[in-house]
């Protein structure tokens, strides 16, 4: 049997249930917006960087006209519908420095039409040439045979299963691992010649739509640069050489992404700050409201012999235990949130979205909880104090 | 002496006028006295016991207890003293609300450090002395404003405390109740000791003290030739 400032603080937190929800709420919610902002721009980044790195491309070649392709590849944007000729292979595979490079077409199977999955990735690949897709197709097996198809991680198919592409039956072979490039997560993936006879066939069928690319066409061919080359300095020699394509450097793409996010980033934290800022005014009136209904019992505790420090100790530990309990509590929902939002990322707003390992929620738990007990101690600091310095029989007197 | 003031002076210093609560108060209570302090409403009685606990600073003098001026301590000491040294018992309820009246029976031991099993022991024999032993797990709420009142009696005991402040401890009580509380107060001061300073609007009360003393717009007087 302990009657401790724990003890006290605790009798009190169960028995002012409407204090203590109230305070809970508020720090749960800022909580719950600081940890979800982080952890959602953590995974963001990481898996930016992950597709990035899993990409396997240093330089990623298309036609001027194009837009930017590496976000659209990373984010999941609809891909474009500018080509560029195969021919550009052999003339790039002669600039110095270029180790290898590999022709890639992505497209979107698009919502009109008969007899297919719309909104799914078509990604064509160069099998001879192929460094990109392959290190993850061949890891799954050997080879493709015609109609079979490799899906990406976002799809539930289970090896077996058909889906119809353009009014063919593709059988699914195999399936990816979880990659965090959007493309790669969901799409399927099948040799050029396969994709251009499916164009072929698409636009000979009156009621397929119709798919524009012809044969000797691709997207985009990616580039791996030699080991100690500059992609930069290679980047620019393919622009200088071909000004009709765009050299689109990876790392200087990912950086120019990633400012975008910094600035989500930014907006997010300001939305946290201002969450946290109404938090601490919240706390602080509804413990200024709950010492000054508590100065009759804060002077009979002093009367009973409980020191200035005591009074103020108990206050703290009060506010420290429902912030505690808030930030948990508030951590817990924006992490079910946050798994629970994750298949909606993905597959809705095509972001790369990968949840941070659990040493990483751990220690960002550790920090906001840190954040929560050093604001708690802002919003609490005056009441505990003022109740602390009030005189015993003033207090005793008040409420009579 | 146990309990001495000097010049004891209390002023209230409001907007539009002063209140002289406590005027030039020179009390001396020895160790082991009994003693009742009646007066008006308004006279002062309870700003004074508050200026002996060391619950409110004097405007002017000194308090001693056991010679030492109460104000000249830190913070922590004058509490100690509060704890150990002077049971307090208040004019109004003054349980903790959200505490059971076990937990407030053990708070002035918990705040000197120690509960165990001797502490449990002396708050179910005094709840049992007042009659509230079968009282020992509700919550204030739950009880009477009476029985409310003899908790606190019960508590003041506590820690053994040489002094009682008792301010009108008896104030909603039935007279059968009233007069077991003064039985208390008498058995602990003949038996344990305790120095007792009552306040009381009851002149049969006062009349069962040792001495009795008399406020009068801040004033206290000697009441010799009472009765
Ligand atoms: N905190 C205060 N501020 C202003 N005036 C006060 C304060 N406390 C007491 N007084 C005044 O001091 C005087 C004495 O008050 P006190 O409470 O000591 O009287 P009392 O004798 O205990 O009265 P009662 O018998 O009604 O309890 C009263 O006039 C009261 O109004
Ligand atoms: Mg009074």
């Amino acid at each position: 049997m302990k009657i401790d400032i724990i003890y006290l603080a605790l009798q009190n937190i169960k028995k002012r249930k409407f204090r203590t929800i109230g305070v809970v709420i508020a720090i749960a919610i800022a909580s719950a917006t600081l940890f979800s902002s982080i952890i959602l721009m953590k995974s963001m980044s990481s898996s930016l960087e992950l597709g990035i790195a899993q990409l396997g491309a240093d330089i990623m070649v298309v036609p001027r006209e194009a837009e930017e392709p590496l976000s659209a590849i990373l984010l999941g944007s609809a891909p474009s519908k500018h080509y560029l000729s195969r021919k550009y292979e052999e003339r790039i595979a002669g600039i110095e420095g270029v180790e290898k490079v590999a022709p890639l077409v992505f497209l979107e199977t698009s919502e009109q039409g008969c007899c297919f999955k719309p909104g799914i990735f078509i990604i064509g690949f160069d099998p001879e040439k192929d460094f990109i897709v392959k290190p993850w197709v061949e890891k799954q097996l050997g080879s493709l045979a015609a109609f079979e198809t490799i899906a990406g991680s976002g799809y539930d198919w289970m090896p077996g299963f058909k889906v119809y592409l353009y009014g063919f039956p593709f059988t699914i072979a195999a399936k990816m691992p979880s990659t965090g490039v959007a493309y790669f997560d969901k799409g399927i993936f099948m040799p050029l010649d396969r994709l251009y006879w499916l164009a072929k066939r698409s636009r000979e069928y009156e009621d397929i739509a119709d798919l524009t690319l012809r044969s000797g066409q691709v997207s985009a061919i990616m580039i791996q640069v030699a080991p100690g080359e500059e992609a930069e300095r290679i980047a620019k020699a393919i622009e200088f050489y071909f000004p009709e394509l765009k050299a689109v450097v990876a790392q200087k793409a990912l950086g120019n992404v990633k400012k975008q996010m910094l600035m989500l980033l930014r907006s997010l934290f300001a939305l946290s700050a201002f969450t946290w800022l109404t938090a601490v005014i919240l706390v602080s009136v509804i413990l200024s409201m709950s010492v000054n209904e508590r100065r009759r019992e804060f002077g009979i505790l002093r009367a009973l012999g409980a020191t200035k420090r005591f009074i103020f100790g108990e206050v703290i530990a009060e506010a420290y235990i429902l912030a505690t309990l808030g930030s948990v509590l508030g951590m817990l929902a924006g992490y079910a949130f946050l798994t629970g939002f994750q298949d909606f990322v993905i597959n809705y707003l095509n972001m790369p979205y990968l949840i941070p390992n659990k040493f990483y929620v751990a220690l960002i738990s550790l920090v906001i909880i840190d954040v929560s007990l050093l604001l708690s101690t802002v919003a609490s600091f005056y009441p505990a104090y003022r109740s602390a310095e009030l005189e015993p029989y003033e207090a005793i007197r008040s409420g009579e | 002496m146990l309990i001495e003031t000097q010049n004891l002076t209390k002023v209230y210093r409001l907007k539009e006028y002063e209140v002289e609560a406590v005027r030039d108060v020179n009390l001396a209570v020895a160790e082991g006295e009994f003693i009742s302090i009646v007066g008006h409403s308004g006279s002062g009685k309870t700003t004074l016991l508050s200026l002996i606990g060391g619950l409110t600073k004097p405007t002017y003098g000194r308090v001693l207890i056991d010679g030492i001026d109460i104000w000249s301590l830190s913070d922590e000491e004058l509490s100690r003293m509060r704890n150990r040294k002077i049971g307090f018992m208040f004019q109004f309820s003054s349980l903790i609300p959200t505490l059971t009246v076990r937990d407030n029976m053990l708070l002035p031991a918990a705040l000197s450090g120690k509960v165990g099993s001797a502490e449990m022991k002396r708050a179910r024999e005094l709840l049992e002395l007042v009659g509230l032993a079968d009282k020992i797990n509700a919550y204030p709420t739950q009880l009477s404003g009476g029985q409310q009142r003899r908790v606190a009696i019960a508590r003041a005991f506590m820690n053994s405390p040489k002094i009682i402040l008792a301010d009108e401890p008896t104030g909603d009580l039935d007279e059968k109740s009233e007069m077991h509380v003064m039985k208390l107060l008498k058995a602990m001061n003949e038996v344990e000791g305790t120095t007792i300073i009552l306040v009381t609007h009851s002149r049969e009360l006062a009349a069962q003290t040792q001495r009795r003393l008399v406020m009068k717009n801040g004033r206290l007087f000697e009441k010799k030739n009472f009765l």
